[in-house]
């Protein structure tokens, strides 16, 4: 049996969903929040979200909801 | 829907490390949704009893929260305490019409036709019956013995409460068969003055031959039979129901007249309307003002009110509407006036046919002169006699 990648990596997933929602799972926190710009701290790596007018519609230890415009996502 | 239920707060966070309070409250469970970025902050929402318990993260992240408002059930129904009336408003009308419609408001009564709706009432009244008493009071089997008792003209009745109303049905007996019980013998008469055109005799003796001249109480038809003896004397008589039929020829003179020149009333459009509340007799007006017309005509609509169309309150909505009109001197020309006049005669005329009467002939002329119109002449009708009289043949 194959264990998930995010379970056995402790990988974050990312779902995009059009320019305007982002889900994001398996995370520690965030570092930086900006109105054009977050930063976030997955497991072994942080993931820039960069965007327009950019709202955390939900915030829990399981899953972030990130809604506004989004343009960019990178890993650093 | 839960979050409105248990209540949430909209709060303004700043301070050193505010993310890194963020990332603190989600370790311990403590849900924080629409985070936003503003000025020099930001804004958040959090449940109500959550707040509580972030005292000790502010403390460690340097941060400062400020309530911007306060949402949701407990939040709403403690401002709403202070509109207790208000919200006691509905309550109160609910039990009023639950009280109202435990009464009784109206009181309808079908198939009297001997009997007036005034003398009904008074028995009502006599049994305790009246507008407002709680409907479990009437006295349904008392009213229905009471009438079949006290009235011969009733033959069946039926009473019950439907809503708010009480519903009296009945079935009256045949005055004709009733009287023929009664009385010993009648005669047929005569009810107008004319000349008798054709005659069918059933029972009873006739009086009259075809073209004699009659008026009107004249007996046509006597109920009692002369029994004779062998001699030819009269042994005895016999009374009857005079019964037959006679075909009674005569001239109704028509005499109507018309002024040409009269006052009409001209419409000018304008008008006003005034709603009103009657209660009990009583009108609680809805008051616009003055009439500002001179001359007007105030036809009025009412609708009583009920609900589900079986439970009557007592209320009654009128509206009434003032219509504007200037009355102006005009006259008919002889055209409309001969127009009038012989829409009055073909009315006439149907009224008569409604009776059963044959119209044989029409003499009817419009005569003139300078101010007025008017229908000169008679009509000749065939009016049929069948029924008796009271009179007792004696």
């Amino acid at each position: 049996m194959e264990l998930p990648k995010d379970i056995l990596l402790g990988a974050s997933i990312i779902t995009l969903v059009g320019k305007n929602e982002l889900l994001i799972e398996n995370y520690k926190g965030i570092l930086d929040y900006r109105e054009d710009s977050i930063l976030i701290q997955g497991k072994h790596e942080r993931i820039r979200i960069e965007g327009r007018k950019l709202v955390i519609s939900n915030y829990t230890r399981e899953e972030m909801k990130i809604s506004g415009t989004v343009h960019k996502v990178s890993y650093e | 829907m839960v979050r409105f239920f248990d209540g949430y707060l909209s709060v303004f966070a700043e301070g050193k490390e505010v993310e890194r309070f963020f990332n603190l409250c989600i370790r311990r469970d403590i849900e924080l949704w629409d985070i936003a970025r503003q000025d020099k902050g930001y804004i958040l929402k959090m449940n109500a009893e959550d707040f509580f318990q972030v005292k000790d993260i502010c403390k460690k992240t340097g941060c400062r929260l400020k309530i911007l408002k306060r949402q949701g059930a407990p939040f709403w129904w403690k401002k709403q305490k202070q509109h207790r009336l208000f919200l006691a408003g509905p309550f109160f009308c609910i039990l009023l019409l639950w009280m109202l419609s435990g009464c009784l408001w109206s009181v309808e009564i079908e198939g009297n036709y001997q009997l007036s709706r005034d003398i009904l009432m008074d028995f009502l009244q006599e049994q305790g019956v009246h507008y407002g008493m709680p409907l479990q009071n009437i006295p349904i089997t008392e009213i229905k013995t009471g009438l079949r008792e006290d009235y011969e003209e009733i033959n069946w009745v039926s009473v019950s409460v439907e809503g708010t109303v009480l519903k009296i049905r009945m079935k009256e007996n045949d005055v004709w068969s009733q009287e023929r019980e009664e009385l010993p013998g009648l005669n047929l008469i005569s009810t107008v003055d004319g000349t008798i055109d054709d005659i069918l005799i059933r029972e009873g003796v006739a009086l009259v031959k075809k073209g004699d001249e009659v008026k009107k109480g004249d007996v046509l038809i006597e109920g009692k039979i002369p029994i004779p003896d062998e001699n030819g004397e009269i042994k005895r008589i016999e009374y009857c129901q005079a019964d037959g039929d006679i075909w009674i020829r005569t001239e109704i003179p028509i005499e109507e007249s018309l002024i040409l020149s009269h006052v009409e009333k001209e419409y000018s459009g304008e008008e006003k309307e005034k709603l009103f509340l009657e209660v009990g007799g009583h009108k609680l007006g809805l008051d616009i003002g003055k009439i500002p017309y001179e001359e007007y005509d105030i036809p009025e609509e009412r609708k009583a009110i009920s609900l589900l169309g079986e439970i009557q309150l007592p209320f009654t909505v009128c509206r009434r509407i003032y219509r504007e009109y200037t009355s102006v001197n005009t006259s008919y020309s002889r055209e409309e006036g001969e127009k009038i006049l012989e829409e009055r005669l073909s009315k006439i005329i149907e009224a008569l046919e409604k009776k059963g009467v044959q119209i044989i002939e029409k003499n009817v002329k419009i005569v003139a002169n300078s101010v007025s119109l008017s229908l000169d002449g008679s009509i000749t009708i065939l009016q049929l006699h069948n029924q008796q009289s009271a009179a007792e043949a004696e």
